[in-house]
This record gives structure tokens, C-alpha cells and sequence, in this order.
């Protein structure tokens, strides 16, 4: 019999990305028609939707404590709104061209954006909306991301080399370019001394963020890998991916222990991941597949 | 532009004056200048960019023919000239290239349909492939290039096919279609050639890099 999820949380639109509020008692979810939606994670009923501006779709990023939404639009001004009040809270100014990706810091004090024919990785002021430094960075964009510490920033990009800045000097610290093929998602560690990377070599690449070093590789995902989670303690990480060919083939997520390094359990998505999330107990695990509904499965495997 | 103390323009009117340069149709003389020196520029125009794409694997192997024996894709030889915006011959360069096989599907485990060529010395490179493949999130066949040598800004590009059934039998009204394409210029015309017991087909695509 074909697995089925504990639960499924029906939107009006496809879900882009999902993440679990820090209690728990909520998902969101980034959705495709310009609005954030808010849902009981227990009964899957809405509870509100925050709209932003529908034109602005490029680089959409969500702060860490879900606080902030980060977007760009036609006009290539990167605007961030505050999911709380709904209102928008600060406005770049507007960049020669448009932004691949986006990130926000743990903090909210720090925006971070790149773009495909600059080769270049802007880092802002989000309070004045002052551009702080221009970082030098490699060909095509595959990742952003800030350390929880918010002092260092980690961009991959499509020419195969992970680079890491101090976001304080602007220095470059590190280059990881021992990895063949591009990464699309990256996580760190909650304490900040391991970082992960995955992507199209189907595998999870982690480093100790000492001397950049790597110390592990997860390997099973049957296909690449475009969204991971991490548990807040730290111990159980997801990973979610799309086929080679198409969206809209079928494909697995897988939920790891890290600890051990083996694989908890194995759930069917419907298409390609676009986003993964995991509950701050660890217990539940969210899937968004490029369909109006995100599928919740219990992180553990069921009993045979 | 001068060559011997004349300028282009006295050297092209020295050439009209003796019989060395006819053209062919009724054409001005200014006309003529102006068609010869908008050529020459176009031909040291750098090559137009596009996005690298998520699939570059390093590494790659210095392979000219990428197409093994029994390989059910369309026979298809890449050819070009590389050359940098003063016209000149570049040393050193390396010419990464990389498609998908015949159903769209890229290797991203070993190094099928992928190579980094270099250039002889007369700037010329040449690969045996096939003609990549469709699905339906990269509807436009694609080979991918990214051409770097010391003293030039590194280029990163793709190459189109005119037979496409993408551009709909016009090329160049259809290239820009669903924001895919981002200049005519990359849409290369198919040469088709009888070979020994099947088909194959030929692009011949230019490089054109900036100095640094």
C-alpha cells in the first residue's frame, strides 16, 4: 500500500517554501500567488495570509526568524516586508540588475543578494539601506546563506566553488572548490561549527567551518538535491530534491539522523521538493512538491 | 583604423578607384562603408552571454569526439574559430562544453557529452556530439560553453539550433520566446550532411572573447 502523509495542508496556491514557526504550533507557507499563509500545524486550518507585492517574485527569502520576507521585483528593487504587521518595512535601492538570490541574517541587521551577470555579491545595511561591500564572487548563483552568528556569509554558485566571507571585513575566508558539480541548498548547524551543502551529485557534503574542512558525506538521495532542514538541536536533517529531467517526476525525501549518519525514513513527494521543513521537536516533517498542498509525515518510521 | 598611413576609408576608395573592390549591387560609396565597416565591428563584437545553468561539472576531459559508437542521439559536429575583440588569436584558452544526451538528460556522475576543448593554432576547435534533447523544462536544445583563457574576461554562453521546433521555423521572430533566449545570435543555421549510412547535422559556432 502507497504511503500516505499524517496530514495535508490545503492552499489556494503552490507552495514555494514552508518552514515551521520556532513553537511549533504553526507552518507557513511562501505561496506562488504572493502570500504568505500561516496554518495550525495540528488541524491545517488558516489562520491568516500576508500579502505582498505580486510582481515582486525574484530571490523570495524568508529571515531565519521568519520574521521578515525578502523579494525583488521587475523594477529590480529588492523590498522586505515584516510578515507580522504586513506592512514593508525597508526598500534597497534599485540595482543595474536584477537579483538571483537573496538572504537575510539571523540578526534582521544584514541582506545579502547576487546576481547572475554581476559576479558580484552585494551585502546591505537593512536598517539604512546603505550597500555596506561588494563581494567578489564566482560564475552563477546556487546558494546564499549567513552563518547563526551572522558573521560569516556562504554563496555557492553554478561553477562548482562554495565561497565564505566574513561579513564584517568583506574578507573571503574560505573557497570551497574541492566539490565537482553545483550545490543548490545549504544549511549550518545551529551552533555554527558544521555547514552542509547538496545538490545535483545527490549528496550531502558537510564541513567543520574551523579550517573548511570536509568531514562527512551523506550519500542515498536518489535524485538532486534542492532544499535541506535542520532540526533546531541539530540531530535530524532533511532533504528533499527534483529529477534530473523534470519537475514533475516523482521523488524521495529523505530524513536523516545525523548522529549516526543513517537514514530515519524515506516519504514520497509528488514532483520535484521546492522547499522542506522540519517541526522544532523534530517530530514532523513538511513537504512542499510544486502542488496547493504541503504534506506533513511523521519523522519517525511508521511501525511495521 | 590605419594601414600605412591610409586610413580604411582612403585604402577602400584607393581599391574602388583601381578596380580592386566591385560591389555587386547599386551601392553607394558611403553605402559600401558603412555595410564593410559595420561588419568588421559585428565580427569583433563579443560573443553574447548567457546563464551558465545549474549542470557545469569540472573537470571535464580534453575529448574531441564525445559521441560513442551506437549512441541513438543525432550526429552533430560543433566548429568554431576563437578570437578576441581586437581580432586577434588567444592563448591559452579552454573551451568547456557540455549538453545533454538525446532524451535532455545530463551526466552528472561521469563526463558524457562533456569535454574542454582547446583551440589549434589557427584558433580553431571541433567536436563530434550529437544534438541534444527536449524535455519540458528545457524546451530548447542547448549546448552549453564556458571559454576562459589568461588576458580575457571568461565567457559563459549556450548555443541554439535554427531547426529547433522551439523557434517554430522562424528563428528570428520566435528566439526571444518565453524569455529562453536571450540573443539571435546564439541560434545557429543546421547544415545537414548525407554521411556514410545516416545523417548528420554541423553548427559552426564563433567565439568572440573581451580582453581583461
Amino acid at each position: 500500500m502507497a504511503e500516505t502523509p499524517e496530514r495535508v495542508i490545503t492552499a489556494d496556491a503552490v507552495v514555494r517554501r514552508v518552514a515551521f514557526t520556532a513553537d511549533g504550533s504553526s507552518l507557513m507557507g511562501v505561496c506562488g500567488d504572493g502570500k504568505v499563509r500561516f496554518w495550525d500545524a495540528q488541524t491545517g486550518a488558516l489562520q491568516r495570509a500576508v500579502p505582498w507585492n505580486t510582481d515582486d517574485r525574484r530571490g523570495v527569502t524568508l529571515s531565519p526568524d521568519l520574521r521578515l520576507l525578502a523579494a525583488a521585483g521587475p523594477e529590480k528593487v529588492i523590498k522586505v516586508w515584516d510578515l507580522k504587521s504586513g506592512e514593508m518595512r525597508h526598500r534597497m535601492p534599485a540595482l543595474p540588475v536584477a537579483p538571483g538570490e537573496i538572504a537575510i541574517s539571523p540578526d534582521g541587521k544584514l541582506l545579502a543578494s547576487n546576481a547572475e551577470d554581476e559576479n558580484t555579491v552585494r551585502l546591505w545595511d537593512l536598517a539604512t539601506a546603505k550597500q555596506l561591500l561588494t563581494l567578489a564572487d564566482g560564475l552563477g548563483n546556487s546558494g546564499l546563506l549567513f552563518s547563526p552568528d551572522n558573521s560569516l556569509l556562504v554563496g555557492a554558485n553554478t561553477d562548482t566553488v562554495v565561497r565564505v566571507w566574513h561579513t564584517g571585513s568583506g574578507k573571503q575566508v574560505a573557497a570551497i572548490d574541492e566539490l565537482p558539480v553545483a550545490m543548490f541548498a545549504l544549511v549550518f548547524s545551529p551552533d555554527g561549527r558544521f555547514f552542509g551543502a547538496a545538490g545535483a551529485d545527490r549528496t550531502i557534503h558537510v564541513f567543520e567551518t574551523g579550517g573548511w574542512k570536509k568531514v562527512a558525506a551523506l550519500n542515498g538521495q536518489p535524485e538532486m538535491i534542492t532544499a535541506l532542514a535542520l532540526a533546531p538541536q541539530g540531530r535530524v536533517l532533511v532533504a528533499g530534491g527534483f529529477d534530473d529531467v523534470t519537475v514533475k517526476n516523482p521523488t524521495k525525501v529523505l530524513v536523516w539522523d545525523v548522529p549516526s549518519r543513517s537514514v530515519m525514513r524515506t516519504v514520497p513527494a509528488r514532483h520535484r521538493v521546492e522547499s522542506v521543513a522540519i517541526s522544532p521537536d523534530a517530530r514532523w516533517v513538511a513537504v512542499a512538491d510544486a502542488e496547493k498542498t504541503v504534506q506533513i509525515w511523521s519523522s519517525a518510521a511508521p511501525k511495521a | 583604423m590605419k594601414f600605412s598611413g591610409l586610413t580604411r576609408r582612403q585604402a577602400l576608395e584607393s581599391c574602388i578607384s583601381r578596380g580592386l573592390l566591385l560591389s555587386g549591387a547599386a551601392m553607394s560609396q558611403t553605402k559600401l562603408f558603412a555595410a564593410w565597416q559595420a561588419a568588421e565591428a559585428a565580427a569583433q563584437k563579443p560573443t553574447a552571454r548567457e546563464v551558465l545553468g545549474p549542470f557545469f561539472k569540472k573537470g571535464a576531459p580534453n575529448v574531441k569526439q564525445l559521441r560513442p559508437a551506437g549512441d541513438p542521439g543525432f550526429p552533430l559536429t560543433v566548429a568554431g574559430k576563437v578570437v578576441n575583440t581586437k581580432g586577434q588569436l588567444v592563448e591559452g584558452v579552454k573551451i568547456d562544453i557540455w549538453h545533454s544526451d538525446h532524451h535532455g538528460r545530463y551526466d552528472l556522475v561521469g563526463f558524457k557529452y562533456r569535454s574542454q576543448l582547446t583551440a589549434d593554432e589557427k584558433g580553431l576547435y571541433t567536436v563530434e556530439t550529437i544534438l541534444p534533447g527536449h524535455y519540458d523544462d528545457r524546451p530548447a536544445q542547448h549546448i552549453h560553453y564556458l571559454i576562459s583563457a589568461p588576458g580575457h574576461k571568461t565567457l559563459v554562453t549556450q548555443a541554439y539550433f535554427a531547426t529547433d521546433p522551439f523557434f517554430e521555423g522562424d528563428p528570428d521572430k520566435k528566439f526571444a520566446k518565453r524569455n529562453i533566449v536571450h540573443n539571435r545570435e546564439l541560434v545557429r543555421p543546421v547544415s545537414l550532411y548525407e554521411g556514410p549510412g545516416a545523417p548528420r547535422a554541423s553548427i559552426s559556432f564563433d567565439i568572440c572573447l573581451e580582453t581583461a
